[in-house]
Protein backbone atom coordinates (compact mmCIF):
# COMPACT_ATOMS: atom_id res chain seq x y z
CA UNK A 1 0.00 0.00 0.00
CA UNK A 2 1.45 3.67 -0.48
CA UNK A 3 0.10 6.64 1.08
CA UNK A 4 1.59 10.43 -0.16
CA UNK A 5 0.16 13.29 1.73
CA UNK A 6 1.37 17.22 1.94
CA UNK A 7 1.23 18.99 4.61
CA UNK A 8 2.02 22.69 5.04
CA UNK A 9 3.61 24.12 8.52
CA UNK A 10 4.81 27.53 9.39
CA UNK A 11 8.23 26.63 10.57
CA UNK A 12 11.63 26.86 8.33
CA UNK A 13 12.80 24.36 6.64
CA UNK A 14 15.92 24.14 9.30
CA UNK A 15 13.38 23.87 12.16
CA UNK A 16 11.46 21.16 10.75
CA UNK A 17 14.74 19.77 9.79
CA UNK A 18 15.59 19.60 13.89
CA UNK A 19 12.41 18.00 14.99
CA UNK A 20 12.68 15.39 12.38
CA UNK A 21 15.38 14.26 14.18
CA UNK A 22 14.43 14.64 17.85
CA UNK A 23 13.72 11.45 18.45
CA UNK A 24 11.29 12.24 21.78
CA UNK A 25 9.20 14.74 19.90
CA UNK A 26 8.79 12.28 16.80
CA UNK A 27 7.87 9.18 19.25
CA UNK A 28 4.93 11.85 19.80
CA UNK A 29 4.08 12.60 16.25
CA UNK A 30 3.69 9.08 15.02
CA UNK A 31 0.79 7.28 15.57
CA UNK A 32 0.95 4.11 17.42
CA UNK A 33 4.68 4.98 18.61
CA UNK A 34 5.19 4.19 21.52
CA UNK A 35 8.95 3.88 22.51
CA UNK A 36 12.01 4.59 20.06
CA UNK A 37 16.03 5.17 20.56
CA UNK A 38 18.82 5.98 18.35
CA UNK A 39 21.54 3.14 17.53
CA UNK A 40 23.89 4.92 15.50
CA UNK A 41 22.98 8.72 15.48
CA UNK A 42 20.98 9.59 11.79
CA UNK A 43 21.65 5.87 10.78
CA UNK A 44 20.16 3.82 13.11
CA UNK A 45 17.18 3.76 15.13
CA UNK A 46 14.78 1.12 16.96
CA UNK A 47 11.36 1.94 17.84
CA UNK A 48 8.47 0.15 18.64
CA UNK A 49 4.97 0.40 16.95
CA UNK A 50 1.11 -0.33 18.54
CA UNK A 51 -1.90 -0.39 16.12
CA UNK A 52 -5.36 -1.87 16.95
CA UNK A 53 -7.71 -3.26 13.50
CA UNK A 54 -10.68 -3.95 15.44
CA UNK A 55 -10.10 -6.33 18.31
CA UNK A 56 -6.68 -7.49 16.48
CA UNK A 57 -3.79 -5.40 18.62
CA UNK A 58 -0.39 -5.64 16.57
CA UNK A 59 3.23 -4.74 18.82
CA UNK A 60 5.83 -4.64 16.34
CA UNK A 61 9.45 -3.67 17.24
CA UNK A 62 10.92 -2.10 14.05
CA UNK A 63 14.41 -1.62 12.98
CA UNK A 64 14.57 2.03 11.26
CA UNK A 65 17.54 2.54 8.73
CA UNK A 66 18.07 5.72 7.09
CA UNK A 67 18.77 5.59 3.59
CA UNK A 68 19.56 9.07 2.91
CA UNK A 69 19.47 12.30 4.56
CA UNK A 70 20.17 15.25 2.49
CA UNK A 71 19.46 18.32 5.26
CA UNK A 72 17.50 19.96 5.21
CA UNK A 73 15.48 18.71 2.41
CA UNK A 74 15.42 15.13 1.99
CA UNK A 75 14.80 11.90 4.46
CA UNK A 76 14.52 8.71 3.13
CA UNK A 77 14.15 5.46 5.99
CA UNK A 78 13.10 1.82 5.67
CA UNK A 79 10.95 0.35 8.85
CA UNK A 80 11.32 -3.36 8.96
CA UNK A 81 10.11 -5.68 12.27
CA UNK A 82 7.67 -8.69 13.08
CA UNK A 83 5.06 -9.03 15.67
CA UNK A 84 6.01 -12.32 17.47
CA UNK A 85 2.47 -13.00 18.68
CA UNK A 86 0.36 -13.02 15.93
CA UNK A 87 3.16 -13.52 13.57
CA UNK A 88 2.75 -10.08 11.08
CA UNK A 89 5.49 -8.49 9.51
CA UNK A 90 5.61 -4.96 8.41
CA UNK A 91 7.92 -3.33 6.03
CA UNK A 92 7.53 -0.06 4.91
CA UNK A 93 9.71 3.26 3.35
CA UNK A 94 9.31 6.43 4.16
CA UNK A 95 10.13 9.38 2.21
CA UNK A 96 10.03 12.64 3.71
CA UNK A 97 10.85 16.36 1.37
CA UNK A 98 10.89 19.60 3.32
CA UNK A 99 10.06 22.50 0.90
CA UNK A 100 10.30 26.32 2.16
CA UNK A 101 7.11 27.58 0.89
CA UNK A 102 5.63 30.91 2.47
CA UNK A 103 7.72 31.84 4.68
CA UNK A 104 6.98 28.04 5.89
CA UNK A 105 7.91 24.34 4.78
CA UNK A 106 5.87 22.52 3.08
CA UNK A 107 6.46 18.64 3.90
CA UNK A 108 5.64 15.66 1.59
CA UNK A 109 5.58 12.44 2.85
CA UNK A 110 5.19 9.10 0.76
CA UNK A 111 4.72 5.88 2.74
CA UNK A 112 5.29 2.63 0.72
CA UNK A 113 4.64 0.03 2.66
CA UNK A 114 3.56 -4.05 2.98
CA UNK A 115 2.07 -6.34 5.47
CA UNK A 116 2.41 -9.82 5.68
CA UNK A 117 1.20 -12.48 7.50
CA UNK A 118 -2.29 -13.73 9.10
CA UNK A 119 -3.31 -10.06 9.22
CA UNK A 120 -3.02 -9.50 5.63
CA UNK A 121 -5.85 -11.87 5.33
CA UNK A 122 -8.01 -9.03 6.39
CA UNK A 123 -7.86 -6.94 2.67
CA UNK A 124 -5.58 -5.00 1.55
CA UNK A 125 -8.58 -2.73 1.68
CA UNK A 126 -8.80 -2.81 5.74
CA UNK A 127 -4.88 -2.20 5.80
CA UNK A 128 -4.91 0.83 3.07
CA UNK A 129 -7.28 2.44 5.17
CA UNK A 130 -5.11 2.49 8.27
CA UNK A 131 -1.84 3.31 6.76
CA UNK A 132 -3.98 6.38 5.28
CA UNK A 133 -5.50 7.55 8.73
CA UNK A 134 -1.62 6.71 10.12
CA UNK A 135 -0.01 9.05 7.97
CA UNK A 136 -2.77 11.70 7.80
CA UNK A 137 -2.64 11.60 11.81
CA UNK A 138 1.19 12.06 11.47
CA UNK A 139 0.47 14.95 8.99
CA UNK A 140 -1.80 16.56 11.61
CA UNK A 141 1.11 16.20 14.64
CA UNK A 142 3.90 17.19 12.75
CA UNK A 143 1.93 20.64 11.64
CA UNK A 144 0.84 21.17 15.43
CA UNK A 145 4.53 20.37 16.81
CA UNK A 146 6.46 22.39 13.67
CA UNK A 147 3.92 25.12 14.32
CA UNK A 148 4.12 26.02 18.06
CA UNK B 1 -0.23 -22.32 14.47
CA UNK B 2 -3.59 -23.97 15.28
CA UNK B 3 -5.62 -24.60 17.84
CA UNK B 4 -6.87 -22.77 20.85
CA UNK B 5 -4.79 -21.41 23.90
CA UNK B 6 -6.29 -21.60 27.09
CA UNK B 7 -8.94 -19.25 28.28
CA UNK B 8 -11.29 -18.54 31.60
CA UNK B 9 -14.82 -18.94 30.39
CA UNK B 10 -17.25 -16.67 32.32
CA UNK B 11 -20.73 -17.64 31.88
CA UNK B 12 -22.92 -14.82 33.95
CA UNK B 13 -26.58 -15.04 34.42
CA UNK B 14 -27.38 -11.55 34.13
CA UNK B 15 -25.98 -8.37 32.62
CA UNK B 16 -25.07 -6.64 35.62
CA UNK B 17 -22.92 -9.65 35.69
CA UNK B 18 -21.49 -9.74 32.76
CA UNK B 19 -20.18 -5.49 32.59
CA UNK B 20 -18.67 -5.61 35.86
CA UNK B 21 -16.57 -8.87 34.68
CA UNK B 22 -15.72 -6.96 31.29
CA UNK B 23 -14.87 -3.89 33.29
CA UNK B 24 -12.87 -6.28 36.04
CA UNK B 25 -10.78 -7.95 33.18
CA UNK B 26 -10.67 -5.21 30.96
CA UNK B 27 -8.39 -5.87 27.77
CA UNK B 28 -8.01 -9.93 28.92
CA UNK B 29 -11.35 -10.66 28.55
CA UNK B 30 -13.27 -10.56 25.28
CA UNK B 31 -17.23 -10.86 24.54
CA UNK B 32 -18.26 -14.05 23.40
CA UNK B 33 -21.81 -14.58 21.85
CA UNK B 34 -22.73 -17.18 18.95
CA UNK B 35 -18.98 -17.83 18.44
CA UNK B 36 -18.54 -17.67 14.35
CA UNK B 37 -16.31 -14.76 14.05
CA UNK B 38 -14.77 -15.33 17.37
CA UNK B 39 -13.52 -18.59 17.04
CA UNK B 40 -12.04 -17.64 13.56
CA UNK B 41 -9.66 -14.99 15.40
CA UNK B 42 -8.82 -17.55 17.99
CA UNK B 43 -7.43 -20.10 16.07
CA UNK B 44 -5.75 -18.07 13.84
CA UNK B 45 -4.20 -16.49 17.00
CA UNK B 46 -5.22 -13.06 15.95
CA UNK B 47 -6.22 -12.43 19.41
CA UNK B 48 -5.45 -13.74 22.80
CA UNK B 49 -7.67 -12.98 25.47
CA UNK B 50 -7.25 -14.81 28.68
CA UNK B 51 -11.19 -14.62 29.08
CA UNK B 52 -14.20 -14.96 27.58
CA UNK B 53 -17.42 -13.66 29.32
CA UNK B 54 -20.11 -15.68 27.36
CA UNK B 55 -23.04 -13.72 27.23
CA UNK B 56 -25.99 -16.11 26.17
CA UNK B 57 -27.17 -16.89 29.12
CA UNK B 58 -28.64 -12.83 29.76
CA UNK B 59 -32.12 -13.79 29.37
CA UNK B 60 -33.25 -10.51 27.70
CA UNK B 61 -30.60 -10.32 25.15
CA UNK B 62 -32.26 -13.60 23.66
CA UNK B 63 -35.68 -11.93 22.74
CA UNK B 64 -37.58 -10.16 20.30
CA UNK B 65 -40.08 -7.72 21.31
CA UNK B 66 -42.19 -5.38 19.64
CA UNK B 67 -42.77 -2.09 21.08
CA UNK B 68 -45.65 0.30 19.39
CA UNK B 69 -44.08 0.48 15.71
CA UNK B 70 -40.86 -0.58 16.46
CA UNK B 71 -38.97 -4.55 16.46
CA UNK B 72 -36.08 -4.93 19.09
CA UNK B 73 -33.73 -8.06 18.48
CA UNK B 74 -31.61 -8.64 21.31
CA UNK B 75 -27.88 -9.17 20.57
CA UNK B 76 -27.88 -12.99 21.08
CA UNK B 77 -30.39 -14.12 18.93
CA UNK B 78 -29.40 -16.27 16.22
CA UNK B 79 -29.92 -15.69 12.73
CA UNK B 80 -32.35 -18.76 12.39
CA UNK B 81 -34.83 -17.31 15.19
CA UNK B 82 -34.77 -14.30 13.28
CA UNK B 83 -35.97 -16.18 10.80
CA UNK B 84 -38.53 -18.02 12.39
CA UNK B 85 -39.88 -15.16 14.83
CA UNK B 86 -43.25 -14.70 14.24
CA UNK B 87 -42.79 -10.95 15.31
CA UNK B 88 -39.78 -10.83 12.73
CA UNK B 89 -42.53 -11.86 10.50
CA UNK B 90 -45.15 -9.69 11.17
CA UNK B 91 -43.21 -6.62 11.56
CA UNK B 92 -40.16 -6.38 9.09
CA UNK B 93 -40.86 -9.16 6.46
CA UNK B 94 -38.12 -8.92 4.59
CA UNK B 95 -35.33 -9.60 7.83
CA UNK B 96 -36.66 -12.84 8.05
CA UNK B 97 -35.88 -13.58 4.94
CA UNK B 98 -32.87 -12.06 5.00
CA UNK B 99 -31.72 -14.10 7.79
CA UNK B 100 -32.61 -17.79 6.03
CA UNK B 101 -29.55 -16.33 3.56
CA UNK B 102 -27.45 -15.49 5.84
CA UNK B 103 -23.79 -17.02 5.84
CA UNK B 104 -24.41 -20.36 6.00
CA UNK B 105 -26.47 -23.17 8.29
CA UNK B 106 -23.80 -24.12 10.66
CA UNK B 107 -23.03 -19.81 10.97
CA UNK B 108 -27.72 -19.36 10.97
CA UNK B 109 -27.82 -21.84 13.73
CA UNK B 110 -25.58 -20.28 16.15
CA UNK B 111 -23.82 -16.83 14.91
CA UNK B 112 -26.48 -13.66 16.47
CA UNK B 113 -27.72 -10.44 15.64
CA UNK B 114 -25.88 -8.64 18.21
CA UNK B 115 -22.32 -10.37 17.10
CA UNK B 116 -22.79 -9.86 13.39
CA UNK B 117 -22.95 -6.28 14.46
CA UNK B 118 -20.57 -5.76 17.05
CA UNK B 119 -17.68 -7.43 14.69
CA UNK B 120 -18.57 -5.12 11.92
CA UNK B 121 -17.14 -7.26 9.36
CA UNK B 122 -17.23 -4.96 6.23
CA UNK B 123 -19.39 -7.95 4.48
CA UNK B 124 -22.27 -8.41 6.49
CA UNK B 125 -25.65 -8.17 4.82
CA UNK B 126 -27.39 -7.13 8.87
CA UNK B 127 -25.63 -3.93 8.64
CA UNK B 128 -26.26 -3.21 5.00
CA UNK B 129 -29.92 -4.17 5.39
CA UNK B 130 -30.88 -2.78 8.85
CA UNK B 131 -29.94 0.78 7.58
CA UNK B 132 -33.08 1.12 5.50
CA UNK B 133 -34.58 0.25 8.68
CA UNK B 134 -33.30 3.70 10.72
CA UNK B 135 -31.70 0.88 13.37
CA UNK B 136 -30.43 2.06 16.48
CA UNK B 137 -28.35 -0.30 18.63
CA UNK B 138 -28.58 -0.27 22.61
CA UNK B 139 -25.67 -0.70 24.51
CA UNK B 140 -25.20 -1.14 27.83
CA UNK B 141 -22.03 -0.46 30.56
CA UNK B 142 -21.39 0.48 33.90
CA UNK B 143 -22.54 4.55 33.29
CA UNK B 144 -25.57 2.93 32.07
CA UNK B 145 -27.64 2.53 28.76
CA UNK B 146 -27.36 4.59 25.65
CA UNK B 147 -28.61 3.89 21.63
CA UNK B 148 -26.85 4.97 19.16
CA UNK B 149 -27.53 4.98 15.32
CA UNK B 150 -26.59 1.73 13.54
CA UNK B 151 -25.01 4.34 10.92
CA UNK B 152 -23.08 6.26 13.73
CA UNK B 153 -21.62 2.50 15.76
CA UNK B 154 -20.24 1.00 12.49
CA UNK B 155 -17.06 2.85 12.07
CA UNK B 156 -15.37 1.44 9.84
CA UNK B 157 -13.80 -2.77 8.99
CA UNK B 158 -14.34 -4.34 12.35
CA UNK B 159 -14.57 -0.76 14.05
CA UNK B 160 -17.10 0.42 16.11
CA UNK B 161 -18.68 3.03 18.74
CA UNK B 162 -18.90 0.46 21.56
CA UNK B 163 -16.83 1.09 24.26
CA UNK B 164 -14.57 -0.97 26.46
CA UNK B 165 -16.98 -2.54 29.12
CA UNK B 166 -20.11 -1.85 27.03
CA UNK B 167 -22.22 -5.23 25.84
CA UNK B 168 -24.07 -4.71 22.70
CA UNK B 169 -27.27 -5.71 24.13
CA UNK B 170 -30.06 -5.00 21.17
CA UNK B 171 -30.92 -3.21 18.21
CA UNK B 172 -33.94 -1.54 17.32
CA UNK B 173 -35.57 -1.40 14.07
CA UNK B 174 -38.84 0.73 12.81
CA UNK B 175 -40.83 -0.99 11.12
CA UNK B 176 -42.24 0.42 7.91
CA UNK B 177 -45.95 1.48 6.96
CA UNK B 178 -48.01 -0.80 5.20
CA UNK B 179 -47.74 -1.01 1.56
CA UNK B 180 -43.94 -0.34 1.91
CA UNK B 181 -42.12 -2.84 -0.67
CA UNK B 182 -38.61 -3.63 0.34
CA UNK B 183 -35.79 -5.86 -1.35
CA UNK B 184 -32.53 -6.86 -0.56
CA UNK B 185 -30.34 -8.31 -3.13
CA UNK B 186 -26.70 -9.58 -2.67
CA UNK B 187 -24.16 -10.91 -5.14
CA UNK B 188 -20.29 -12.21 -4.71
CA UNK B 189 -18.84 -15.84 -5.45
CA UNK B 190 -16.84 -16.02 -1.96
CA UNK B 191 -18.73 -17.27 1.63
CA UNK B 192 -19.24 -13.28 2.44
CA UNK B 193 -21.07 -11.30 -0.11
CA UNK B 194 -19.16 -9.03 -2.48
CA UNK B 195 -21.89 -6.56 -2.57
CA UNK B 196 -26.02 -6.26 -0.46
CA UNK B 197 -28.20 -3.43 -1.91
CA UNK B 198 -31.03 -2.88 0.29
CA UNK B 199 -33.91 -1.02 -1.03
CA UNK B 200 -37.41 0.42 0.58
CA UNK B 201 -40.45 2.03 -1.42
CA UNK B 202 -42.39 4.25 0.81
CA UNK B 203 -45.53 5.54 -0.44
CA UNK B 204 -47.05 8.90 0.12
CA UNK B 205 -49.05 9.35 3.08
CA UNK B 206 -50.80 12.27 4.41
CA UNK B 207 -48.76 15.38 3.89
CA UNK B 208 -45.54 13.35 2.95
CA UNK B 209 -44.09 12.20 -0.57
CA UNK B 210 -43.17 8.78 -1.76
CA UNK B 211 -39.89 7.85 -0.21
CA UNK B 212 -36.99 5.72 -1.57
CA UNK B 213 -34.66 4.09 1.53
CA UNK B 214 -31.55 2.73 -0.17
CA UNK B 215 -28.08 1.18 1.57
CA UNK B 216 -25.38 -0.12 -0.15
CA UNK B 217 -22.65 -2.50 1.67
CA UNK B 218 -19.75 -5.34 1.58
CA UNK B 219 -18.18 -3.04 -1.05
CA UNK B 220 -16.50 -0.12 1.05
CA UNK B 221 -15.07 0.24 4.90
CA UNK B 222 -18.43 0.09 6.16
CA UNK B 223 -22.19 0.14 4.77
CA UNK B 224 -23.49 3.42 4.07
CA UNK B 225 -27.21 4.91 3.05
CA UNK B 226 -27.15 6.83 -0.47
CA UNK B 227 -28.95 10.16 0.48
CA UNK B 228 -28.34 11.86 -2.57
CA UNK B 229 -29.92 8.85 -4.53
CA UNK B 230 -32.69 8.97 -1.81
CA UNK B 231 -33.30 12.59 -2.46
CA UNK B 232 -33.24 11.98 -6.49
CA UNK B 233 -35.57 9.43 -6.09
CA UNK B 234 -38.48 11.66 -3.08
CA UNK B 235 -41.44 11.65 -4.55
CA UNK B 236 -41.69 9.36 -7.32
CA UNK B 237 -44.07 6.68 -7.54
CA UNK B 238 -43.22 3.07 -7.79
CA UNK B 239 -43.55 2.91 -11.55
CA UNK B 240 -41.66 5.86 -12.06
CA UNK B 241 -38.88 4.64 -9.68
CA UNK B 242 -38.38 1.30 -12.30
CA UNK B 243 -38.30 3.68 -15.53
CA UNK B 244 -36.07 5.77 -14.23
CA UNK B 245 -34.20 2.68 -12.11
CA UNK B 246 -30.85 3.03 -14.48
CA UNK B 247 -30.30 6.50 -13.77
CA UNK B 248 -30.75 6.37 -9.94
CA UNK B 249 -28.76 3.26 -10.01
CA UNK B 250 -25.87 5.22 -11.59
CA UNK B 251 -26.29 8.12 -9.29
CA UNK B 252 -25.63 5.67 -6.67
CA UNK B 253 -22.38 4.20 -7.94
CA UNK B 254 -20.74 7.81 -7.68
CA UNK B 255 -22.25 8.10 -4.20
CA UNK B 256 -20.76 4.93 -2.71
CA UNK B 257 -17.02 4.68 -1.48
CA UNK B 258 -15.67 1.56 -2.63
CA UNK B 259 -12.27 -0.23 -1.49
CA UNK B 260 -10.50 -2.38 -3.24
CA UNK B 261 -10.00 -6.07 -1.32
CA UNK B 262 -10.24 -9.54 -2.78
CA UNK B 263 -13.60 -9.43 -3.48
CA UNK B 264 -12.39 -7.17 -6.44
CA UNK B 265 -10.89 -3.77 -7.15
CA UNK B 266 -12.92 -0.79 -6.01
CA UNK B 267 -13.88 -0.04 -9.89
CA UNK B 268 -15.34 -3.02 -10.29
CA UNK B 269 -17.27 -2.86 -7.41
CA UNK B 270 -18.56 1.01 -8.27
CA UNK B 271 -19.94 -0.72 -11.32
CA UNK B 272 -21.29 -3.64 -9.54
CA UNK B 273 -23.03 -1.14 -7.18
CA UNK B 274 -24.82 0.40 -10.51
CA UNK B 275 -25.61 -3.04 -11.62
CA UNK B 276 -27.18 -4.19 -8.42
CA UNK B 277 -29.38 -0.96 -7.39
CA UNK B 278 -30.61 -1.14 -10.88
CA UNK B 279 -31.78 -4.52 -10.33
CA UNK B 280 -33.12 -4.11 -6.95
CA UNK B 281 -34.78 -0.78 -7.47
CA UNK B 282 -36.60 -2.89 -10.20
CA UNK B 283 -37.56 -5.46 -7.56
CA UNK B 284 -38.92 -3.07 -5.32
CA UNK B 285 -40.62 -1.11 -7.58
CA UNK B 286 -42.50 -4.11 -9.02
CA UNK B 287 -43.43 -5.75 -5.83
CA UNK B 288 -45.10 -1.91 -5.28
CA UNK B 289 -47.14 -2.73 -7.80
CA UNK B 290 -48.12 -5.91 -6.89
CA UNK B 291 -45.35 -7.99 -9.41
CA UNK B 292 -43.32 -10.58 -7.47
CA UNK B 293 -39.57 -10.53 -9.52
CA UNK B 294 -39.02 -13.62 -11.22
CA UNK B 295 -35.64 -12.38 -12.35
CA UNK B 296 -32.22 -14.55 -11.13
CA UNK B 297 -28.92 -13.77 -11.56
CA UNK B 298 -25.56 -15.71 -11.33
CA UNK B 299 -24.23 -15.48 -7.61
CA UNK B 300 -26.93 -13.54 -6.72
CA UNK B 301 -29.26 -13.84 -4.02
CA UNK B 302 -32.74 -11.70 -4.63
CA UNK B 303 -34.25 -11.48 -1.10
Amino acid sequence: MRVTREVVVTAAPTALWALLWDVPRMVACVPGCTEAREVEAQRRYAARMRQKVGPIALSVPLEVDILEAEPPRRIALRARGRDPVIGAEISMRVTLVCEPRDGGTALSIDADGQVLGKLGGLGHGVIQRKAEEAVDEFAARIASAASG
Amino acid sequence: MSGLRPFALHRPDTLDEAIDLLEQHGDEAMIYAGGTELLILLKAGLVRPRRLVDVKRLPRLREVAEAGDDLVIGATVAHRDVERSAAVRRRCPLVAEVARHVANVRVRNVGTVGGNLAFADPHSDLATLFLIFDATVELRGRSGARALALGDFIQGPYETARADGQILTAVRLHAWPAGTAGAYVKYGVYERPTLGVAAALFPAASGRPAELRLAAGCIGPRPQRLGRTEAAARGLDPRTIGERADELAALAAVEVDPMSDLHGSAEYKREMTRVFVRRALAVAAGRAQGAEAHARYAHTVVV
